[in-house]
């Protein structure tokens, strides 16, 4: 039943437009005949203030199933991010988007969003997804940031901004 | 830039004491959206917990977790009885709940019993007396013509499969049937 899951994003369309949380950004993608494809967002999320990941811009493709909201939609960064919960692929890891975990169909893709963010300076040690940002965080805690501050470089919010929004 | 990404946030947020007309309006029909489309609640039910749904939608979701319903909102538990449908003015009155299965739930006929003509226990003169028979000697005859009675006397239809009755009858039969296997069991060893 892609009836609901289709009204559902178009609702969240027309909330995001309404209304979203600053300096993010969350639009469904085209399909080749240039027709919007609902169920694949191209988003972004900024690194929070004050933390090492400020000015950064990051990527991530929403990729929505028929069933949603019953499952939540997967989320990956685009490209790969260095965190300690995200996997080589780019997938995060996120009990709010396990669905036997924290997922339910009242979340909205702005949660989700904030949820990422949140995430991103407070990595959940119990849960790691990528061998390289895991062990540096756990061993070199300096230089785990130097990194994770040279991907804020990296991914500055004006560039990212320009390839997005053209 | 997009206008899709920053029309947001130059639009100044309305505070709550005064609202203009049109937003206001947004504001209240957003207390009567449904928790899993968003859109404004079809054929409404609420649950227990207090959050309301379209009824399609609520189905939906409970369908994917049979053995683990829970609240789409607040991960109370809920489940198809215990919501209620809500039926607004002009609306419908017939109860949502009852228009969108989501599935017709599995449906097992009975196996018409086989029948003893020689067997027929009291009954036959139409005293309709309910009978038990431990007929030992003639133990599996026996056990099979308890159940019949009065053939003259009708039994009551079938209730519709899924119904709360049926349910019922279903824990019923399994009910007797478990003693009835104990009451084997018992013959056995003994």
């Amino acid at each position: 039943m892609s009836g609901i899951a289709s009204a559902r994003l178009s609702e969240e369309r027309k909330a995001w437009r309404k209304e979203h949380p600053f300096g993010f950004i969350a639009k469904p993608g085209k399909n080749p005949d240039g027709t919007l494809n609902l169920f694949n967002w191209e988003c972004a999320i900024p690194g929070k203030k004050d933390t090492i990941w400020e000015g950064g811009l990051y990527k991530v493709r929403m990729l929505f199933k028929d069933d949603f909201p019953s499952t939540p939609p997967k989320c990956k960064f685009e490209p790969p991010l260095f965190h300690p919960n995200v996997y080589p692929s780019g997938t995060v890891c996120l009990s709010l988007l396990d669905e036997n975990k924290d997922w339910k169909p009242s979340i909205s893709i702005k949660q989700l969003l904030i949820g990422i963010q949140d995430l991103l300076n407070n990595p959940n040690v119990e849960d790691p997804a990528q061998a390289e940002a895991y062990q540096i965080y756990c061993q070199n805690r300096s230089e785990y940031e130097k990194r994770v501050r040279r991907e804020a470089q990296k991914f500055s919010a004006d560039q990212v901004q320009k390839t997005m929004l053209g | 830039m997009d206008a899709e990404a920053t029309e947001g946030n130059t639009e100044p947020k309305t505070p709550p004491e005064e609202p203009s007309g049109s937003e206001k309006k947004e504001e209240d029909n957003a207390r009567f959206e449904c928790n899993i489309c968003l859109d404004t609640a079809k054929d409404a039910v609420v649950s227990l917990c207090g959050h309301l749904f379209c009824w399609p939608c609520l189905a939906q979701w409970l369908e994917t977790r049979p053995n683990r319903q829970l609240c789409p909102v607040c991960k109370s538990a809920i489940s198809k009885e215990k919501v209620v449908p809500i039926y607004g003015r002009g609306g419908e009155t017939s109860d949502p709940r009852e228009k969108v299965p989501p599935r017709p739930q599995g449906q097992r006929s009975e196996v018409p019993p086989p029948s003893f003509p020689g067997f027929q226990w009291g009954g036959a003169e139409g005293n309709g007396n309910v009978q038990f028979s431990f007929g030992i000697g003639i133990f599996p005859l026996s056990f099979f013509a308890s159940w019949f009675q009065n053939p003259m006397e009708r039994r009551p239809e079938a209730p519709p499969a899924g119904s709360r009755q049926s349910q019922e009858e279903q824990f019923l039969s399994n009910v007797f049937m478990y003693i009835g296997l104990f009451f084997l069991l018992w013959l056995i060893i003994v």
